[in-house]
């Protein structure tokens, strides 16, 4: 702003380029002035005013914010550089695009197993793929790591794990799997995948991994579908050795306190003090942070200490830390299906609810890290799972299972003096199979197909009721562990037709269903309205099947769709498409699948071109927008 | 494609110096808070939702990873947008190699996910529509503030902090873009007298 001009009269070029601090009431008093002055023999700066408004009403139009899927924000949560990772779950669509961006990496290394007719489960999986990240944006695959897989019939407790990749720590119990339950080894070939000798079981299997040099990581490995080989990606993480040493000390007394597990926060190195209440070890740490320890004793408060610069510098560092007695609150839950047969390998969270809990008044001061962290534990083969070292507050479960449908929050005390007893209902066991032919009767492979919805009868909330798969050499795709109710099938074939049918999905039926893609008969040619050029650039077409495929007229809803751009000179050409009922058109202003659809008119209306018996190419002139 | 972030790099100062204890911030809380705003102006700026989610993640990764070097008591909201308009430059980049294959096939998982029912649309969203296609045609340079004040309604001084610039030169940004947008949007304005 020049000075000089104060007293001058404002010209419309100054006038516009204050007029952004003038709208927002932050112009100064003497400009302002001068520029009032200024609007009032000036038409033109008015209706540049007007403008300005008008262009503020139309950006309030837009939303500050967009509803994020719950999906990714559970990915977003579970993807941290947490320790603890999750096996890879069937894809939810809305994170397709990063599935197709890591498509040609998680192709080679997980295949789907083809399904031959006598055993329509396909084979045991044996090969366990997964992925070993250096981090997560170099996604360099790590050979030569090896891996521990503990099958899920020891009863785990992982006290302190968490889901939001911050700091877990963790418990007593879980020194003991690693130094008393078996475990088999394997070593990660250069693809990053292992082999086991034995089938995995069923449930859920912890997975330890590590490599020299890196951080080690826990993951979870679960048997997804049967036709699709089990996947699980953990990142390691470069780290450096720090040897520590200490002391562990009772608060009140002195004493040294043996058998006191002192671990790393990632939960990765562990010691364990001896009689004398010492510990030295050697931690892997990441670099660039401060590392910290935690010391967790039954019968004590945990506590934890932090390692200073110095003694990172250094290389090795030397703690004294003081544990003070606290009261030891233990809930046993012993899960079970309708039957009363006990659950085993079901993963169970408890969430301290601390909102609602039993806490009577004597609410505990919380260090900021377990209020949100859930307890994590898998049953053992009686179903039963013992949460050790809770928070004086009620908890909330979230127990899953491959087998057993997500049941409704629950709560449990902590400290229950009898086992909990937690009822599980059984997930679906219905399928469907599905045999997708091309017109002439040959197999169509690798065509893509996602069952996108069952509605649930019990309304009971079912994981992974958006699954996705792919048609083998033979054409099959198979879906299990469905609720009988409706699903929704989509298959997506590699030219991007879209063929949408819908099945009554019954409990036990497993027979086969056949589906021929219709025969190809129009080839449709459009050209759009002048008007229309430069603006439309993509063009959709849908329309209803005739009602006579599916076996045994299973389907109810039977539609197709697809998608082509608009050329340069405002043409587009849909080949192979077969007859279909009320057809329209539909088109997007840009090429971004983000922008909103707007049906078009076009002279003859598609309907009545696509509607006819008679083979050939057909045309259509789109005239405008309805 | 200017290259924004470049600059931002070579010439960076730790505007958020000092340490925190991570038991401080509770990752999860700032997801949360700020996930569906942020979300929005991915979307804005890159247009697809796909690309918007990868952006998304990729922002809160880098701010997981950085969550240390942010000062204790500051706010993370100017952090965060900082964060996520790098991360789409670098988004906008890689987007360029990608094929057109690919972005067919994005495109049908995306039109399969909506289903028809959306295809039916009131005037209001279209009007929605056009204005944000027309902010996704500014320059990034006039854009990038604009959405940040504009639409998330960020104090001028966040905007400068987020995107590195002085606070004078954020709010002149600003009041550009909107003029740029005035021809753009001239078609619209008419409907709005009406």
């Amino acid at each position: 702003m020049d000075r000089d001009m104060d007293r001058e009269p404002m010209n419309c070029e100054t006038c516009r380029d204050l007029l952004g601090a003038f709208l927002e009431g932050t112009l100064p008093d003497p400009d302002r002035d001068r520029l009032r002055d200024h609007l009032e023999s000036c038409a033109d700066c008015r209706i540049h005013v007007q403008q300005l408004r008008e262009i503020d009403a139309l950006l309030a139009l837009v939303p500050a914010e967009e509803k994020v899927p719950a999906a990714l924000t559970d990915k977003i949560l579970t993807t941290g550089p947490s320790p603890l990772r999750r096996v890879r779950k069937p894809l939810l669509w809305a994170t397709a695009a990063t599935v197709l961006i890591t498509a040609a990496l998680a192709w080679i290394l997980t295949r789907p197993a083809p399904i031959s007719p006598d055993n329509p489960e396909g084979p045991e999986p044996h090969t366990v793929s997964a992925r070993l990240h250096l981090n997560h944006m170099v996604g360099r695959i790590l050979a030569g790591a090896t891996y521990r897989l503990y099958p899920p019939r020891v009863g785990t407790v992982f006290h302190d794990l968490t889901l939001l990749g911050i700091d877990p720590a963790l418990s007593w119990n879980n020194v003991r799997i690693a130094l008393d339950s078996p475990w088999e080894e394997a070593v990660a070939d250069a693809q990053g995948r292992i082999r086991l000798k034995r089938p995995l079981g069923t449930g859920i299997h912890l997975v330890y991994v590590q490599k020299a040099g890196h951080l080690g990581a826990w993951g979870f490995l679960e048997p997804v579908e049967a036709h699709t080989e089990p996947d699980m990606e953990v990142v390691l993480y470069p780290a450096r050795t720090l040897k520590i040493e200490g002391l562990v000390v009772e608060d009140a007394t002195g004493k040294p306190l043996a058998g006191a597990l002192v671990a790393t926060p990632d939960g990765t190195g562990t010691a364990i003090t001896g009689k004398d209440g010492k510990f030295s070890a050697d931690f892997e740490v990441l670099p660039g942070r401060l590392p910290a320890i935690w010391v967790i004793a039954e019968g004590h408060a945990e506590a934890g200490k932090r390692v200073d610069r110095k003694a990172l510098k250094a290389g090795t560092c030397t703690l004294e830390v003081r544990l003070k007695a606290a009261r030891r609150l233990n809930t046993r839950l012993c899960l079970t299906d309708p039957e009363g047969a006990p659950v085993e390998g079901a993963l169970v969270l408890a969430y301290p609810d601390l909102e609602d809990g039993n806490g009577d008044g004597d609410r505990p001061r919380l260090p900021p890290l377990r209020r949100k962290r859930p307890e994590v534990g898998v049953t053992d083969d009686t179903g039963s799972l013992v949460l050790r070292q809770l928070l004086p507050c009620r908890y909330r479960l979230e127990v899953s299972h491959p087998r057993f449908s997500r049941a409704e929050p629950r709560y449990v005390p902590a400290g229950a003096a009898e086992a909990v007893p937690i009822t599980v209902k059984p997930a679906g066991d219905a399928w469907i199979r599905l045999t997708v032919a091309r017109p002439g009767g040959s197999p169509l492979p690798t065509a893509r197909v996602v069952l996108a919805r069952t509605h649930v009868k019990d309304n009971t909330a079912i994981p992974h009721r958006i699954l996705q798969g792919a048609t083998d050499l033979e054409g099959n795709v198979l879906f299990r562990r469905l609720a009988a109710g409706r699903a929704v099938v989509q298959i997506h074939t590699p030219e991007g037709h879209g063929y949408y049918l819908s099945f009554p999905v019954d409990r036990g039926d497993r027979v086969p269903i056949p589906y021929t893609l219709p025969t190809p008969l129009h080839t449709l040619q459009g050209t759009l309205a002048p008007a229309l050029r430069g603006k439309i650039r993509m063009v959709r077409l849908e329309g209803d099947l005739p009602r006579t495929q599916a076996g045994r007229n299973r389907t109810t809803a039977h539609t197709f769709a697809v998608e082509t751009p608009v050329l340069e000179d405002g043409t587009f050409t849909f080949p192979a498409l077969p007859r279909l009922r009320k057809a329209s058109l539909g088109g997007r202003l840009t090429m971004n699948a983000g922008a909103r659809p707007v049906e078009l008119a076009s002279v003859p209306p598609v309907a009545d071109v696509l509607a006819g018996k008679t083979a050939g190419p057909k045309r259509v002139d789109v005239t405008k927008v309805k | 494609m200017p290259s924004p972030s470049k600059k931002q790099k070579s010439g960076k100062r730790n505007r958020f110096p000092g340490k925190i204890r991570f038991e401080d911030i509770v990752f999860e809380d700032i997801v949360r808070e700020h996930q569906n705003e942020l979300f929005a102006t991915a979307l804005r700026i890159l247009g697809e939702r796909t690309l918007a989610e990868d952006a998304l993640q990729e922002t809160f990764m880098k701010a997981y990873r950085a969550l240390s070097g942010l000062k204790p008591g500051s706010n993370p909201r100017a952090w965060l947008y900082r964060i996520l308009v790098n991360t789409t430059y670098d988004q906008l980049d890689r987007q360029k190699t990608r094929t057109g294959a690919m972005n067919r096939l994005i495109a049908n998982h995306e039109e399969a996910q909506r289903g028809y029912e959306e295809l039916k649309e009131e005037d209001q969203k279209d009007i929605r529509a056009h204005v944000e296609e027309a902010i996704r045609s500014l320059p990034p340079k006039y854009r990038d503030p604009l959405l940040l004040r504009s639409i998330q309604s960020l104090p001028y001084s966040d905007v400068a902090a987020a995107l590195n610039i002085p606070e004078t030169t954020a709010r002149s940004l600003v009041h550009r873009g909107k003029r740029l947008l005035v021809p753009k949007l001239a078609h619209l304005m008419k409907d709005l007298d009406g």
